[in-house]
């Protein structure tokens, strides 16, 4: 009896501390809604051979040392876009991570979290690649969007460091066809904040996300009339880039 | 409220010696109620003493002649370094920079700055020190019941970050696209150049992010470790990390210009 009573105790005691965030799931749905948004997409172009190199590359010195200029050169634009997706080759700072937070299933963020589970970041090398190989990137990043449902951080990321506002037809199709993803509509926002699209910059948003009160962790609710508004503005900017 | 008693002691360590404070064995508050990561609960916590200061260059610099250890940066030629203009979050690889050059040899070394917090080491490096030293880093719990000082909010000093320019050594800058002095520092300050927090404790935020040890439940990666209290590079607009809540991860051989330490003991 002594043991039931003590195992009935911790489960209320369990049952307690959950409900205070109004919900006995919300924290495990948060959770998983933040591995989700961390959640890289692997490119299928040449993958096998780069992941090849790439644990080579850590088994020699366990930290992941960079490929000489010769070994990254020799790959091909395919392989080294698949590289540099699933492979950061500088250290990331302390501070880049997003906390995890209750709740955060139902916010747009201003900022995407940081890459490679926070520990690394994309080489002068590979953010050169992907500028320089803009237009064969974009049909890269195009082509993995239509095969997963999730559209990877990595792809985010690579969306906004090439400024790829041709793509945007194509976030407002993933997210129509995956509402869960609300970091989709964060790329949006950035991709509008870094095209100064003046509307974009005029609005309650960008003030709750970038104005002077504004850090890392800013967002906005994600309600439905935000989404509406958010690909409405967004599709708009697009039309004007598109001309 | 928990009670919290302090005892104030210089207890020598390695010269020069650091002064620690004492915190008592209790039930400590610590953590956020919205933080997965580092959510709200009480912890328990044995006796221990805490660094009133970070480790300087001049305190690294007789480890390293004592035992003639070479950092990572040296080994690996992987140090992370800081000159505006840069994007938010982003650093320059500089294969010259380790701790005697924290922002690279173009940059300038340590020679005027031994009373500064020696920067561009590793948590690896930080742990050989300690062992050198016969301390430890404190764990992530330590140093959060350390920097509130009995404080249930955010900042030791309230909710806002309004008073940090008291306190920090912060990036008051906008964005990192212009060098800032303005609070007379754009890299480190000499520690304990601003006020203490209520336990004595100075630097507790900004200046350099602070090595801890342990482990969170999200952690992907066992190369994952943890550094807190923010730091020069850290500004209001970007990370905001200068408080008792937060808790980063970088790799345990990355090298930083704004990452060092301070240690603790049972």
């Amino acid at each position: 009896m002594n043991k039931l009573s003590i195992i009935f105790a911790a489960l209320a005691a369990t049952c307690f501390a959950l409900c205070q965030d109004g919900s006995p799931s919300a924290p495990l749905v948060s959770r998983n809604y933040h591995q989700y948004r961390i959640d890289i997409t692997e490119p299928t172009y040449g993958l096998a051979k780069v992941k090849a190199m790439i644990k080579n590359i850590k088994a020699a010195d366990d930290d992941g040392t960079p490929l000489t200029a010769a070994q990254f050169e020799s790959l091909s634009v395919p392989e080294k876009f698949t590289f540099t997706m699933i492979h950061g080759e500088e250290m990331d700072q302390n501070c880049d991570p997003m906390p995890a937070i209750v709740g955060e299933e139902k916010l747009i963020f201003g900022e995407l979290p940081g890459n490679f589970d926070y520990t690394a970041a994309w080489s002068e090398r590979q953010i050169a690649f992907l500028k320089h190989n803009r237009k064969a990137v974009i049909s890269m990043i195009r082509k993995e969007m239509h095969k997963h449902s999730h559209v990877g951080l990595n792809l985010k990321h690579a969306i906004v460091e090439i400024d790829a506002y041709e793509l945007i037809p194509d976030l407002v199709a993933a997210f129509d066809r995956n509402k869960k993803d609300l970091d989709v509509l964060t790329t949006l926002f950035l991709l509008m904040k870094d095209g100064k699209y003046k509307p974009f910059l005029e609005s309650a948003t960008y003030e709750k996300c970038y104005g002077p009160k504004a850090d890392y962790k800013s967002c906005v609710d994600g309600n439905t009339a935000n989404q509406k508004l958010t690909i409405q503005r967004a599709e708009a900017y697009y039309k004007g880039r598109m001309g | 409220m928990l009670a919290l008693v302090l005892h104030l002691a210089s207890i020598n360590g390695p010269s020069p010696s650091p002064s620690f404070v004492r915190i008592p064995a209790g039930t400590y508050q610590v953590g956020k109620a919205s933080y997965l990561d580092n959510p709200l609960r009480s912890v328990g916590l044995k006796a221990f003493d805490i660094a009133r200061l970070d480790v300087t260059n001049a305190q690294f610099e007789e480890f390293v002649r004592a035992t003639r250890y070479v950092t990572d940066a040296e080994i690996r030629h992987n140090a992370m370094v800081f000159e505006p203009p840069l994007k938010e979050f982003r650093w320059i690889h500089d294969r010259t920079a380790f701790w005697r050059f924290p922002n690279g040899v173009s940059r300038g070394g340590i020679e005027k700055k031994m009373n500064h917090p020696v920067t561009a080491i590793s948590y690896h490096d930080a742990t050989e020190y300690c062992k050198w030293a016969g301390v430890r880093l404190p764990t992530l719990d330590e140093w959060e019941v350390a920097s509130r000082g009995g404080a249930k909010t955010d900042y030791f000093f309230g909710d806002s970050p309004d008073q940090i320019g008291k306190y920090a050594n912060v990036w008051h800058g906008r964005d990192h696209l212009k060098l800032d002095y303005s609070d007379g520092y754009m890299y480190t300050s000499p520690v304990g150049s601003f006020l203490p927090n209520p336990l004595g404790l100075y630097d507790v935020y900004g200046n350099v992010f602070q090595f801890c040890s342990g482990r969170l439940a999200s952690d992907q990666s066992s190369r994952g470790v943890h550094a807190r209290g923010g730091s020069w590079w850290c500004s209001r607009n970007a990370c905001c990390f200068f408080n008792s809540v937060d808790i980063g991860t970088v790799d345990v051989h990355a090298s930083f210009s704004n990452q060092g330490f301070r240690v603790a003991r049972d």
